[in-house]
């Protein structure tokens, strides 16, 4: 697999440094938010644990030797929050969070295509299938974080599109797709 | 005496009324020359129409020729020089091309950017497809929009050309600190006392007055505090 391609700005040394002015810091941490996007998205990357995340290239630049704060990852976690773009996990504690490259909706609209295009409308699927299955390889969802997964189910499920059956374990938990085609 | 006075008065009248002959001699035959040059620069411009909207070193050559006497092909974008080149739409074009990347890229440099980093983003969004630009024709572009008062305009910064795109003009310090950024991308507060043998205080006021205008970052980790200046770090644009 090739690796991630940093935009230039990622070798701009200040740019690990929150900035005092107000217009120039909201501009970096845009910079930032779509740089974790297509971060996470280039390794389909679900959840972020944010010291974890520090310690990696997306947000330490050996090279230039600068690394971005905790503080200012979460200011920017923040930031993404608003924009619907990420979600604490869990939600009182700063430390981890979903990064959502697609929203749970823009999920949800995915696998109902993905289900449509291979007659699965009206048979049971279970999670692990729609994960970690063959049937969705090559799909984005594949390999997707089951949390983020059920997260999208729900979506379904409050549009009447789906119903989901329990079982003993998540992985097991079966779905049951209301879809035409 | 008398008759010596007014054989000078007469003579002096004859040379004057000499002169103004010449003079008007000389006017004239200007005249009929420009209109002949004139003349020519249009039939020349017909000729090498395509040239000239084509290649950018023929359009410098052009222009300067238009510019020695006092054509303007771009004054007017109805005038019979855009009419008949096509490069009042050509200007047009690049200005509002211009504009676009200026505002896009504003709240990341203040406004300020190389006129090459400008150039090399313009061929950009421009294509391969697209015609030929030089740097003059950028500068050219920016000065058509100088009526529209939105402060766009090419200032020298130390050896380098840059392109100002707010409208507000820089003080002697910001000038000077941007000068001394140059080599480096930045500058430290202690480089600039150094340099320019400026009081703590002065220092200080001129490096917020930058940040505050987003023309400079600050990199807090490094020994001493950085102000690096966005536009003069190489292709910070993508």
């Amino acid at each position: 697999m090739s690796a991630f391609d940093f935009p230039s700005i990622y070798n701009f040394p200040p740019f690990f440094t929150q900035q005092p002015n107000e217009a120039t810091w909201q501009t970096q941490a845009q910079l930032w938010i779509s740089i974790i996007l297509s971060y996470c998205r280039f390794y389909k990357i679900h959840r972020l644990d944010l010291s974890d995340a520090l310690t990696t290239e997306l947000f330490y630049n050996k090279s230039i030797n600068r690394r971005l704060k905790l503080e200012t990852l979460q200011s920017i976690i923040k930031m993404m929050i608003k924009q619907g773009l990420a979600e604490w996990d869990p939600p009182n504690k700063k430390t981890s969070a979903f990064i959502y490259w697609k929203k749970p909706e823009e999920w949800a609209t995915s696998i109902s295509n993905w289900v449509s295009e291979n007659g699965l409308n009206n048979s049971i699927v279970t999670l692990y299938e729609i994960a970690h299955g063959e049937a969705s390889e090559g799909t984005e969802f594949h390999e997707i974080d089951q949390a983020v997964l059920l997260k999208a189910l729900d979506v379904l499920v409050k549009k009447g599109e789906a119903q989901t059956l329990q079982a003993t374990n998540a992985e097991e938990m079966g779905v049951k797709f209301f879809g035409t085609g | 005496m008398i008759r010596r006075g007014a054989f000078a008065r007469m003579e002096e009248k004859r040379r004057a009324m000499a002169i103004e002959f010449s003079r008007k001699d000389t006017m004239k035959w200007l005249k009929s020359q420009v209109q002949t040059f004139k003349t020519n620069l249009e039939d020349f411009a017909r000729i090498y129409k395509k040239e000239i909207r084509k290649n950018p070193q023929f359009r410098i050559y052009f222009q300067k020729m238009c510019g020695n006497i006092g054509v303007d092909p771009l004054a007017s974008n109805k005038g019979f020089w855009a009419e008949l080149l096509g490069v009042g739409d050509f200007y047009y074009e690049l200005a509002i091309q211009i504009i676009d990347l200026c505002l896009s890229k504003r709240d990341r440099n203040g406004g300020l950017v190389e006129l090459g980093e400008l150039k090399r983003n313009l061929e950009k969004i421009r294509g391969s497809g697209g015609q030929e630009i030089s740097e003059d024709d950028i500068v050219r572009s920016i000065k058509t929009l100088k009526p529209l008062g939105g402060g766009f305009e090419v200032i020298q910064i130390g050896e380098r050309k840059m392109v100002r795109s707010v409208p507000h003009e820089f003080s002697t310090d910001q000038a000077a600190l941007l000068e001394l950024a140059q080599t480096q991308s930045f500058v430290t507060k202690e480089m600039v006392i150094i340099e320019k043998g400026w009081s703590k205080e002065r220092v200080d006021d001129a490096i917020e007055n930058l940040l505050s205008q987003g023309l400079c970052w600050v990199d807090y980790q490094s020994e001493t505090a950085e102000y690096w200046i966005p536009s003069f770090f190489d292709g910070l644009n993508d």
